[in-house]
């Protein structure tokens, strides 16, 4: 699933990487825990949380995750947005909940 | 996969090169002498729940061995009190110390005894190895955690080899100092970019990273942020080597099961400090040496290898 299908199911925003809308992404995680993140180690994946902090970027970093949907609407501190800017991981936000966007995202195919 | 096929795969990869019998051997031996009496024999297997008991002579010279299947002859046939020496086997087979654990496994293959005794070029019994602690050393060379016993002193031959290297030449550096959370992570983050420039694959880049981030964030969670993460990466190796001042792990164990963290409501509200950290370093690494203790600092070395992807 391309990135800006994820915008257009969940109607979210591109905070971060519009210019990469057209990347694929084939799985999604959902968590708030990062070490979860952390265990399931699959590139193509995008990661769905309901946190704001800088280690979701590092997370996605070093998991070599292409983007991460944000839920809930949450303001995204600007260091973080930064941190997505320099390490470039596409940064996506949604008003859905985490439950919400994944079940959206995933009765379109995204598969767990 | 048979067991045989399992062994060979794993004896492929190297993991069992430096475990020979005196490694693998227990060194808590219940020995008796000929002239003690098959009843005492008795005694000390039921005491201690072992299944053969080594006799030795005055010098500690393994001269027989005496079996539960041999108690139960004695025991049928009234000889309780007679000698050990009486009902022994004399033809025993056993191990030498330095024998290689390919000849331990074919030992047992060929045998199908449950223990053995080891013994030294002089013929002094030094221990004994059962299944079990084939099976414990084959565990131990999965996890190669080693914490603050006897085992400890075999792998810190190889730790401690490398440690001057990463004082004087480490092929990365980095020092971490974090106050939070905040800058956990900037650390690892250098160390994936240098990896990449280095060439190393995708695969063993992202393994090393991610496990490099959760010893930074342990440092910055567990030991006030203060710490080093370093790096040897060369010949398809990538060595990683994080260490902290302190407190230390004071049970490294309870620390390696998923779920078990000693972290506070406020670390675990970022995201982190759900007792996954070192279950997921070891998950992701080739080996892995922890040394640590209360009070103590921590050194956590990882090793990545590039052919085993």
């Amino acid at each position: 699933m391309k990135l800006s299908e994820v915008l257009e199911i969940t109607s979210a925003t591109c905070i971060v990487g519009e210019q990469l809308a057209s990347i694929e992404v084939n799985h999604a995680f959902a968590s708030d825990l990062m070490s979860d993140v952390l265990a399931m180690s699959r590139p193509d994946t995008l990661l769905i949380t309901g946190l704001t902090t800088p280690q979701i970027i590092r997370t996605a970093h070093m998991l070599d995750l292409p983007a991460i949907l944000v839920a809930r609407g949450k303001d995204v501190p600007q260091d973080v947005v930064d941190l997505a800017r320099t390490t470039g991981i596409v940064l996506l936000s949604t008003h859905d909940i985490v439950y919400v966007a994944s079940g959206k995202l995933y009765v379109r195919g995204l598969s767990g | 996969m048979s067991l045989e096929q399992s062994v060979e795969a794993l004896r492929y990869l190297g993991l069992f090169s430096s475990l020979d019998a005196s490694s693998v051997m227990s060194t808590a031996v219940h020995a008796l002498h000929p002239e003690d009496r098959v009843a005492a024999a008795r005694t000390l297997m039921r005491e201690k729940s072992i299944s053969g008991v080594p006799i030795v002579d005055a010098d500690s010279r393994l001269v027989g061995i005496i079996s539960v299947s041999k108690i139960i002859e004695a025991l049928a046939d009234g000889r309780l009190a007679d000698s050990v020496d009486s009902v022994m086997t004399r033809d025993v087979v056993f191990l030498h110390a330095h024998d290689t654990f390919e000849t331990i496994l074919s030992c047992f293959q060929r045998f199908k005894f449950g223990r053995f005794p080891v013994v030294e070029e002089d013929g002094k019994l030094v221990g004994m190895i059962t299944d079990t602690d084939v099976l414990s050393a084959i565990i131990r060379s999965f996890y190669s955690v080693y914490v603050h016993d006897q085992r400890r002193t075999m792998t810190l031959g190889s730790f401690s080899a490398l440690s001057k290297e990463f004082e004087s030449s480490a092929d990365f550096a980095y020092d971490i100092s974090s106050t939070g959370l905040e800058n956990a992570g900037e650390g690892s983050a250098r160390l994936k970019a240098f990896l990449q420039s280095k060439g190393f694959g995708d695969s063993i880049v992202r393994r090393a990273s991610v496990c490099a981030y959760e010893a930074e964030i342990n440092v910055c969670i567990h030991a006030g942020g203060k710490g080093s993460l370093r790096a040897i990466a060369r010949n398809g190796e990538i060595i990683v080597r994080v260490e902290d001042e302190g407190p230390g792990i004071e049970n490294i164990d309870l620390s390696m099961k998923e779920g078990w963290s000693t972290a506070t409501d406020a670390i675990r509200e970022l995201g982190f400090g759900a007792g996954m950290g070192l279950p997921n370093i070891r998950l992701f690494s080739d080996h892995l040496v922890i040394i640590s203790g209360k009070d103590k600092s921590t050194k956590v070395e990882m090793i990545f290898l590039a052919d085993k992807e």
